[in-house]
């Protein structure tokens, strides 16, 4: 069964690599747009450093770390998850949902990958290089066990993103539309701050309700050495709570899917 | 004249009744208008908290980001890739038949919309303002009121303009996304979104006081701020007023030429 739906997942990505291949502009085109968000967020924190050395303790070379770790998840985000996201509640409406339940495999997973933005992966290696930069003027000591930590974090942390958002859309399946779709993007880019910039409630409301604290934040302390070790228990069992919670909810509200179609 | 404001008054209200129709996806996206500025503020508290020495104190940070949501509603543009693919795809040809000009769909689009989502941002400003009651102090001096409506209406102006413009060099351009991701790359920083025009190194104020997109969100509030002296005032409404002109004859030479050069797709 597991085999069967990574078989479909490769074929996903096959297609999307020989439809998308026909349009090499596009791949410039995220190269930039990936590249100016980067200046964009690099010129505002260079700013915001001239009055102080550091803020909450992140001075500005571990708060580019984040940076750079936000542009990788948000490669992943938007190659894998986002594309698929922004379609689910089209789904409903159009009635097209109808036909992916009929298809042998399991729903969820194919709402949720059968779409790819490849171009968009380009963020992965304009965030590493950005990470790389950051982490060579803030001192770090790189270990193998910090990357390896860091990376098991941002993995949590991406999955924690994915069920938090397909659960938002999947409200669809009762209201077909959901409101927080045009939030998402918003709520999610706040991941490209360290979550101690902020006050208590919402370092709490960060971390575990909009979870990008794990993607981001958390990676990068794993990097810098400062990470508190009931994260790291914390991540995975998080993240498989939230992956099966998503599943409950979609297939509860799949009860209540009306179909659409005619 | 008066049939074109007739049927400008018209179109209006039919754009404010298909809006209404979506009141409620419009409330979302002005809750999620106001994340960035709100997350923007925390951080700028944060650091001001930790003694920093910025150049604004709290209640001027809470009252400029709670404001440049408002201001980023009363300025805000979609027109120019609507735009772009009704020159790309022959679409225009269906409106220039009718009896009034091309640009009137946009600018009663424009403020028909407008017209919706403010009502339905003030609650959520209320809101916001009452979690930073301690720290908000609004001016009471109506002079800054005053400067700061007509400020407003000008950055709108201005603010549509540049996008139009921008829009119909579709006219030559088949594509002009990137052109739009450049320009709203620049208008991010360069307009005070994030962080206040005034927090800028001093060496760059000459070349911010000059730029167009200081002129579609920071000036109005720099304006309620009460941050600028009289001479800096007058020239600061003097190229509000020029940049607004200018893109208006911008306008106006574009589409003189680039109706001549439009071929229709047929449809």
């Amino acid at each position: 069964m597991l085999m069967h739906h990574l078989r479909v997942w490769r074929q996903f990505w096959l297609v999307a690599f020989m439809r998308q291949s026909a349009f090499r502009a596009n791949f410039f085109l995220s190269l930039f747009e990936g590249l100016a968000q980067v200046v964009l967020v690099v010129t505002t924190f260079a700013i915001i450093y001239q009055y102080t050395p550091d803020i909450a303790g992140w001075t500005q070379a571990q708060v580019l770390i984040v940076v750079g770790l936000y542009r990788i998840v948000d490669g992943i985000i938007n190659a894998q998850v986002a594309p698929n996201m922004r379609e689910i509640d089209k789904y409903v409406q159009t009635g097209e949902l109808d036909l992916l339940l009929l298809r042998p495999v399991e729903s969820q997973f194919l709402v949720s990958t059968r779409l790819v933005a490849l171009p968009e992966l380009i963020n992965i290696p304009i965030g590493l290089a950005l990470l790389i930069y950051a982490g060579l003027q803030a001192n770090l000591a790189w270990s193998i066990s910090g990357i390896l930590l860091a990376l098991m974090l941002l993995l949590c942390g991406t999955l924690m993103i994915y069920a938090v958002w397909f659960m938002m859309m999947a409200l669809a399946l009762w209201f077909t539309w959901s409101p927080f779709e045009s939030m998402v993007g918003n709520l999610f880019s706040i991941g490209r701050y360290p979550v101690d910039f902020f006050q208590r409630q919402v370092r709490a409301l960060l971390t575990f309700i909009v979870p990008v604290a794990f993607a981001t934040t958390f990676p990068a302390e794993a990097l810098l050495g400062q990470l508190d070790p009931l994260i790291i228990v914390i991540a995975p069992i998080f993240a498989l709570v939230l992956l099966l919670l998503s599943q409950r909810f979609w297939r509860w509200g799949l009860r209540s899917y009306g179909s659409a179609s005619s | 004249m008066m049939t074109h404001v007739r049927m400008f008054g018209r179109m209006v209200g039919l754009n404010v009744t298909m809006t209404i129709a979506y009141r409620a996806a419009f409330f979302a996206l002005m809750v999620s208008s106001v994340i960035q500025p709100v997350v923007s503020l925390l951080v700028m508290l944060t650091i001001e908290s930790q003694g920093a020495d910025l150049p604004f104190d709290r209640s001027q940070l809470v009252t400029y980001y709670l404001l440049l949501s408002f201001v980023a509603i009363c300025t805000g543009c979609w027109v120019g890739e609507y735009l772009a693919e009704g020159i790309r795809d022959g679409e225009l040809s269906n409106t220039l038949v009718r009896p009034v000009p091309y640009i009137y769909n946009f600018v009663t689009n424009n403020i028909g919309e407008k017209i919706v989502k403010l009502p339905l941002l003030l609650p959520i400003l209320i809101v916001i303002a009452l979690l930073f009651r301690s720290e908000l102090s609004l001016p009471s001096d109506p002079l800054r009121w005053i400067g700061f409506g007509i400020a407003v209406v000008f950055a709108a102006a201005t603010a549509f303009l540049l996008d139009f413009a921008l829009g119909s060099l579709a006219f030559w351009i088949k594509d002009v996304s990137g052109l739009f991701r450049i320009k709203d790359l620049l208008q991010g920083l360069l307009a005070g979104q994030f962080v206040p025009l005034a927090l800028f190194p001093p060496a760059f104020a000459p070349f911010l006081e000059v730029q167009p997109f200081r002129y579609t969100l920071s000036f109005p509030l720099e304006v309620l701020a009460g941050t600028l002296d009289g001479a800096a005032l007058v020239r600061g409404f003097a190229w509000q007023i020029g940049y607004s002109v200018v893109l208006w004859l911008c306008y106006r030479v574009i589409w003189h030429y680039g109706l001549k050069s439009y071929e229709a797709v047929g449809r």
